[in-house]
C-alpha cells in the first residue's frame, strides 16, 4: 500500500514525472476544497435575533410613544436577551456535539463564534459600571455591534452576512437624521440584516449539503 | 538531513497517503479518524499507520475523545506541518511551472 501511494515519480531534489507531480497537485487541492472552510453557518440564532430586534425596536419606540408602558421596556429586554442568549448558548452547543458526531470540527466556526460572544459581551457591558459613561442611546450600539459582526461574518464566510452588516450600518446614518422613528428603523434594519441572509445561506447550506449526500 | 536543504524535499510527506492526511487538515479543522478515512478512502490500519508517522514528526497532533461515551480520534495540524505543506507545494508547482 505504501510503495502504491508512494511519490517514486520524485527524487530528493527533482521530478522524473512532471504529469504525475500534476496528478498528485490535483488529488491534493480536491481534498483541500472537500475540508477548507466548511462548517455549519448557525442560521437559526441569527434568524432569532433578528426577530427580537425587529420585534423589540418597535414595541420600544410603541413604548416611548405612549409614556404609560415606558417601565415595561427594560424588563421586555431583558426577557428578549435571555431568550437571545439561550438559543444562542443552546445552538452552539448543538452545533459543537453535530461536529463531533460527524468527525469535522471547524475552525472557521469556533472562530466566528468568538467574535460574536466577544461583541455581543461588549454590547451587554456598554450600558453598566463605569462604561456607563460613554453609553449613549442602546439601538445605535447594538446596530453598531451587528452591523460590525455581520460584516466580519461576511468577510470571513458568506458573503451575504457581509450584506446585512453593510445595510444595518448605512441604517444607523438614516436613523440619526430620523430620530423620532430611530428605534422603528433600526429594528427593521437589524431584523431584516440578520433573517434575510439567513434565509439565504440555510437555502444554500441546505442545497450543498444534499449536493454532498 | 533532507529537511535542511531547501532544495530537497521533505520525504515524511513525500507520499501520496501522508500528503492526503495533511492537505485535508490544513485549513486547520480538528478530523475524526473515521472521517478521514472515508474521505481518503483508506483502511483503518494504512490510516493509523500514517497518522501515528505523522504525529513522530511533529506534523499533526493527536487526541483521544469520548463523544456519546465512544472514543473518537481527532487529528489537528501543527504549525510545522503546515509549513511543511506549503513548502512542498510551492516546491512542486516552481518545478511543474
Amino acid at each position: 500500500m505504501e510503495k502504491e501511494n508512494s511519490m517514486d515519480y520524485i527524487d530528493k531534489t527533482r521530478i522524473k514525472d512532471p504529469a504525475a507531480v500534476a496528478g498528485d497537485l490535483k488529488f491534493m487541492r480536491s481534498v483541500i476544497e472537500k475540508t477548507y472552510r466548511l462548517y455549519d453557518p448557525r442560521w437559526p440564532v441569527m434568524i432569532v435575533w433578528g426577530l427580537i430586534f425587529l420585534t423589540g425596536m418597535s414595541l420600544t419606540q410603541y413604548c416611548l410613544a405612549k409614556s404609560q408602558f415606558k417601565e415595561f421596556i427594560q424588563p421586555m429586554w431583558i426577557i428578549l436577551w435571555v431568550i437571545g442568549a439561550a438559543v444562542g448558548i443552546f445552538d452552539g452547543c448543538r452545533c459543537e456535539r453535530r461536529e463531533r458526531k460527524t468527525g469535522h470540527v471547524s475552525r472557521l466556526s469556533n472562530q466566528l463564534g468568538l467574535i460574536w460572544y466577544i461583541l455581543l459581551l461588549n454590547g451587554s457591558l456598554w450600558p453598566i459600571g463605569p462604561f456607563s459613561v460613554f453609553f449613549g442611546k442602546q439601538a445605535f450600539l447594538w446596530a453598531a455591534i451587528f452591523g460590525f459582526g455581520l460584516s466580519v461574518s461576511g468577510i470571513l464566510s458568506s458573503r451575504e452576512w457581509l450584506f446585512g452588516g453593510v445595510a444595518i450600518l448605512i441604517s444607523i446614518l438614516a436613523a440619526s437624521l430620523i430620530k423620532e422613528y430611530a428605534y422603528v428603523i433600526l429594528g427593521i434594519a437589524i431584523g431584516l440584516g440578520c433573517i434575510i441572509p439567513a434565509l439565504i445561506i440555510k437555502r444554500n447550506y441546505r442545497n450543498q449539503e444534499k449536493g454532498n449526500g | 538531513m533532507a529537511k535542511s536543504d531547501p532544495l530537497q524535499f521533505d520525504e515524511l510527506i513525500l507520499s501520496k497517503t501522508r500528503l492526503g492526511i495533511i492537505s485535508a487538515l490544513i485549513g486547520g479543522d480538528k478530523l475524526e479518524f473515521t472521517y478521514l478515512r472515508n474521505l481518503l478512502e483508506l483502511s483503518d490500519g494504512n490510516l493509523s499507520v500514517q497518522i501515528r508517522k505523522l504525529e513522530e514528526a511533529g506534523y499533526i497532533k493527536v487526541k483521544k475523545v469520548f463523544v456519546d461515551r465512544k472514543p473518537k480520534t481527532f487529528c489537528k495540524i501543527t504549525a510545522k506541518g503546515q509549513k511543511a505543506v506549503l513548502n512542498l507545494i510551492s516546491k512542486l508547482e516552481e518545478m511543474v511551472d
